[in-house]
């Protein structure tokens, strides 16, 4: 589904402040797949995931998504096909916007509907329940208040909702749930968890959480100054505590993780 | 104070506020193109009626503005320049483009030509000329606000909203954000020239400097709008925006009949409803950081 080939970043070429963002990345994803991805503040995770979606074009290397070749795509283009969510719940949702209007933008957006039809039909407002219904949260009753209203992690599950209501190709997830507290981000995994199964979304997902790391999906990934330095799956993967994976990164980098959020168990997620 | 005459006129900066309210509230940019296009409209309209076509000279003033704001649009997405700059580059073209459209002369008279107005008053020769013409104005308000009404709860309406809610969030969803500035930008300055197409046949002259600071006007009839309609969905903004227009003129027109200050203090007093209505939420929260600090010290004396 995902196949990333010697992806290349340089920031500020050919200035003093030259930076390497990645380092010829590769990566093949199978459709549906769901991997995590770890690393130290600084290891090019987000610049990963900026180069996938194409919040910049990258120096080298190649990008494909279901057999497209999208390494020069603009970005709002391939938004069609990529859906992404942020460490900050404000990122993916319109807080001025109700919650009903914020899906229905995105929903005749991605169905393609007529743009000066109303945006919001009747058929849609059941189907916004239904869907709403399943975070348990009970916005399915509150279609029409401001989302600007709503605590963070409901932010972020209407969020995740929103950005897989027309399930995407490919979900990123950049530390979707850093900002909430422990019980809410732990919710806010599992439904992420969920919706990918059900809708067979191939899936990206940086965590702080090292736990959840080994056990979310089927693969980790461990990036460290701009490269992959260890891709873990199957029965290694498995049998991997958040205290052996520590100890790996230490002996591929000879540094300690460091990642000011850094969480190491697991247990409350 | 003539009571019709000024509900006349609030109508016709009601349009011209709808506009207003578009780019301020709603995409949450200051937009300076306003006073060359409000000017674009008037030297359109009077050309056109002049001409004698005033209801295509109406038609093209709103499209003229559109194609204005469509050029701060470009400038600001295309060209990558701040916004406010975007819009006083085109404003400050327009200037030399609205001339040329009046032929070089600052002001160009009607009282020759027909206008949509002197129409509509022959239409309906046994009524009271200022009813029909304030009727007609109504009307066309009321189809503006009702258009814009419906327009923003269609999908490019909802993405024009967003666009100035969470530009982010807005490419995220693979929307050109892009065109939807552009398209803003342009709708909002259709309905700005559109008003000043208005006011050129309903006063009879278009004149080169109509439009000059009209854009603190505007603004003064939101925040004033805001006042009165409390509510905040997208419809009681527009409505206020109407309502903000109106009552700006009433007050304006007491303030005038009462010679609390001669008419050329409009502007300044303008400016100054502004600046104030601006400066409340910071003023109450430095007011509530004096109340804390007075607090904090009292509550240390007393131990
Ligand atoms: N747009 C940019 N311009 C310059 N440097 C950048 C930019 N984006 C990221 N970087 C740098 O690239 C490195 C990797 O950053 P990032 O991918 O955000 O790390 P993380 O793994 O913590 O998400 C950092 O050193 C960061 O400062
Ligand atoms: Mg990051």
């Amino acid at each position: 589904m995902l196949k990333i080939n010697n992806l290349r970043k340089v920031f500020q070429p050919d200035t003093p402040s030259a930076h390497i963002g990645l380092s010829g990345v590769s990566l093949h994803l199978a459709a549906g797949e769901f991997a995590t991805v770890i690393g130290s503040n600084g290891a090019g995770k987000s610049t990963l995931f900026n180069a996938i979606a194409g919040s910049f074009l990258v120096s080298g290397g190649s990008i494909r998504l279901d057999g497209q070749d999208i390494t020069y795509q603009k970005e709002h283009v391939r938004a069609k096909n990529i859906g992404r969510l942020f460490q900050d719940p404000k990122t993916g949702t319109a807080p001025n916007l109700s919650i009903e209007e914020n899906m229905a933008l995105v929903y005749s957006k991605a169905t393609e509907r007529f743009p000066l039809r109303i945006a919001l039909r009747a058929a849609d407002i059941t189907h916004f329940k239904e869907v709403l219904s399943k975070l348990d949260m009970g916005l399915e009753d509150r279609l029409k208040i401001k989302v600007g209203l709503l605590s963070g992690g409901q932010r972020q599950a209407l969020a995740l909702l929103i950005a897989t209501l027309i399930p995407p190709k490919l979900l990123l997830l950049d530390e979707h749930t850093a900002a909430l507290d422990p019980v809410t981000a732990g919710k806010v995994t599992r439904l992420t968890a969920e919706i990918a199964t059900r809708h067979n979304i191939t899936t990206l997902m940086i965590t702080h959480n090292i736990g959840s790391a080994l056990k979310e999906g089927g693969r980790t990934i461990m990036m460290d100054e701009g490269k992959i330095v260890l891709d873990l799956a199957g029965r290694e993967r498995t049998d991997m505590t958040p205290q052996d994976l520590l100890r790996r990164y230490r002996e591929i980098t000879n540094r300690e993780m460091d990642n000011d959020r850094m969480l190491l168990s697991g247990a409350k997620e | 104070m003539n009571v019709l005459g000024t509900l006349q006129l609030g109508f016709i900066y009601g349009i011209l506020t709808l506009g207003i309210f578009i780019t301020f509230r709603v995409m949450n940019m200051p937009d300076l193109t306003v006073d060359g296009s409000f000017t674009l409209g008037l030297a359109v309209s009077a050309a056109l009626a002049l001409s004698g076509r005033p209801v295509l000279g109406l038609l093209l003033g709103f499209i003229s503005g559109a194609g204005a704001g469509a050029v701060t649009g470009l400038l600001q997405t295309k060209a990558g320049i701040h916004s406010l700059l975007a819009g006083i580059l085109t404003m400050t073209g327009l200037y030399s483009v609205n001339l040329a459209i009046m032929h070089g002369s600052p002001n160009v008279s009607l009282l020759q030509s027909g206008t949509v107005f002197s129409a509509i008053r022959a239409a309906f020769p046994a009524a009271n000329k200022d009813v029909v013409i304030l009727t007609a104005i109504v009307v066309l308000c009321v189809l503006c606000f009702a258009g814009l009404a419906w327009f923003f709860h269609t999908g490019a309406g909802l993405r024009v909203r967003a666009a100035g809610d969470n530009a982010a969030m807005v490419r995220a969803s693979s929307i050109n954000a892009d065109h939807v500035c552009i398209l803003s930008v342009a709708l909002a300055n259709a309905f700005i020239g559109l008003s000043g197409a208005v006011l050129a046949q309903y006063q009879g002259y278009a004149d080169i400097n109509a439009g000059t600071g009209i854009i603190v006007v505007g603004l003064a009839s939101v925040v004033i709008g805001e006042v009165a309609v409390k509510k905040q969905t997208i419809v009681a903004g527009l409505l206020a925006a109407v309502i903000g227009a109106v009552a700006y003129r009433v007050l304006i027109a007491l303030a005038l009949s009462a010679d609390f200050f001669p008419a050329y203090m409009l502007r300044l007093v303008s400016a100054v409803i502004v600046a104030a209505t601006l400066a409340i939420p910071r003023l109450r929260a430095f007011a509530q950081d004096a109340k804390i600090k007075k607090e904090g010290r009292r509550n240390v004396e007393n131990q």
